[in-house]
């Protein structure tokens, strides 16, 4: 992902707000922006119902990321990019940060429904969280569960 | 209005808001409509959305929160979170 400057930041933030908006309730938080760490917290929960007999929640995204202030701009260093399916249970998510050794690795997380899979670590590419996003809502919106198929284990 | 599901189809939302489905689907394509693209053809319009259409004053706000003198450095270093996460 290029660097980008504070302006770019601040607009791809304010992109990322109000798209989720209209999906869930939305919880943003941008901390450190006047220091050389910055990091960004978007907590999207989507109601069970949001008739008069509420159910719990159905899914939750929570995206988070971390960026330093270099002389090109702000580089994204690591992320966490989660998707949990409240009703039918199971998370699925897109991370990079270091596993076994001192360098970001980027890898999926997958549990299942029945929380098998919980701890293991899949390969993956870096992915931007739009990308991210779009894949882990169109699964929600399909009605498709959590599925780990097709992954290969890292560990 | 009762809004039941966490999804509506462009048609669901064309007779819950009395309007033509081509009207819906218009309003998807130039964005005042939200929605979830499944395949070229299938799209899906989340609840609050509906809402968000339909009666806007219904819909529980979303915040924001800049602190821009947060130090976030030490949080960056600590070990990755693998927890469940629950609402």
């Amino acid at each position: 992902m290029r660097p980008l400057s504070s302006r770019a930041f601040n607009q791809r933030r304010d992109d990322i707000y109000s798209r989720f908006d209209r999906l869930g309730r939305v919880e943003l938080q941008d901390l450190g922006g006047n220091t050389t760490t910055r990091k960004l917290v978007v907590d999207v929960v989507v109601p069970g119902q949001v008739g008069e007999h509420r159910l719990p929640d159905d899914a939750r995204f929570r995206y988070q990321e971390w960026w330093r202030l270099t002389q090109l701009g702000w580089i994204r260093v690591r992320y966490d990019y989660d998707y949990f399916d409240l009703r039918s249970g199971g998370r699925r998510g897109y991370h990079l940060h270091p596993l076994s050794g001192s360098e970001p690795m980027p890898h999926v997380v997958c549990v299942l429904p029945d929380g098998s899979g919980a701890g293991r670590h899949f390969e993956a590419v870096e992915v931007d969280l739009v990308a991210a996003h779009e894949e882990f809502e169109a699964q929600y919106a399909d009605g498709r569960s959590i599925d780990c198929r097709g992954l290969r284990s890292i560990d | 209005m009762e809004i039941t599901k966490p999804f509506y189809s462009p048609h669901e939302v064309a007779e819950l808001a009395s309007l033509h489905p081509s009207t819906i689907l218009n309003y998807i394509a130039s964005g005042r409509l939200y929605a979830v693209k499944l395949s070229e053809r299938t799209y899906r319009i989340p609840a609050r959305a509906v809402i968000g259409l339909l009666e806007p004053e219904r819909l529980a706000r979303s915040s924001v929160a800049v602190e821009p003198d947060a130090h976030v450095e030490r949080d960056l270093a600590d070990e990755p979170a693998e927890e469940p996460v629950s609402a």
